[in-house]
């Protein structure tokens, strides 16, 4: 191939059209990681939100301490792993990735100022679990089915 | 009177791999250079040398970080970037009769 050859402008248009689907191609590698990614730590964050209402940090401190810090070490664990692996991302899953992370953590947040409501029982907890975990989990199904 | 459309073409995408990187990257949010390279299907020196260029002139922005202790490359369209190649394609597509 010559690299530097000019070309006129259907030529142009093809070309670019070609890149943009070689490279469209390269990205779904990447979208797919990012969906797992976002699956994963969807999970942890809901896990850790549901077991926080079993292990309150008044009643049972030495089980809130494990439990965030086996948390954080799985996150630090998958983001590192998911760094390692990153490659490419298709236009816009930063925003929508940003979009699912931010609704999960403003769940998360609000699960941890019911801790001061007391027990609230099972449902709650499952309830809880649920709503902290889906907006990271249906973000990554939505870029791994994509 | 608007100027002819192939006055709105940029001098800076004219050249085959500039043209094509930006397209690839106009896929992507980021891409790295090794991703860049198989997709363009050039040598690192000139892919090195074209994303340089392309740096230089405010189109792309390069990352450069380390994955473990291996040096690694990213880059992006900066928002010129891709205002100024949104319309050399629009003049490109005014002059073949494209929509």
């Amino acid at each position: 191939m010559n690299h530097e050859k000019k070309m006129n402008p259907s030529e142009q248009l093809a070309a670019l059209e070609s890149a943009q689907q070689n490279m469209e191609r390269a990205s779904v590698y990447g979208a797919k990681l990012l969906g797992v990614y976002c699956i994963v730590l969807g999970l942890l964050l809901g896990t850790l939100a549901a077991l926080l209402q079993v292990y309150r940090p008044e009643e049972n401190f030495g089980g809130f301490i494990v439990i965030t810090a086996l948390f954080v070490v799985a996150v630090v664990a998958i983001s590192l792993a998911y760094g390692r692996m990153y490659r490419s991302l298709p236009r816009g899953y930063s925003k929508l990735y940003l979009r699912g992370f931010f609704i999960s953590m403003a769940l998360y947040l609000v699960a941890v100022m019911l801790l001061s409501a007391g027990s609230l029982g099972w449902i709650v907890t499952a309830l809880t679990w649920i709503a902290v975990a889906a907006p990271l989990c249906l973000t990554g199904v939505v870029m791994v089915r994509k | 009177m608007s100027a002819h459309a192939r006055e709105r073409l940029n001098d800076d995408f004219s050249n085959p791999v500039r043209l094509s990187l930006m397209g690839a990257l106009r896929a992507v949010d980021e891409a790295d250079f090794k991703t860049l390279k198989e997709t363009v299907g050039v040598s690192d020196s000139v892919l090195s040398r074209h994303l340089s260029a392309l740096e230089s002139a405010g189109y792309v922005k390069i990352k450069k970080g380390y994955v473990g202790k291996r040096p690694r490359t990213w880059a992006k369209l900066t928002s010129t970037g891709h205002q100024a190649f949104a319309e050399h394609v629009q003049a490109l597509k005014d002059i073949t009769g494209l929509v």
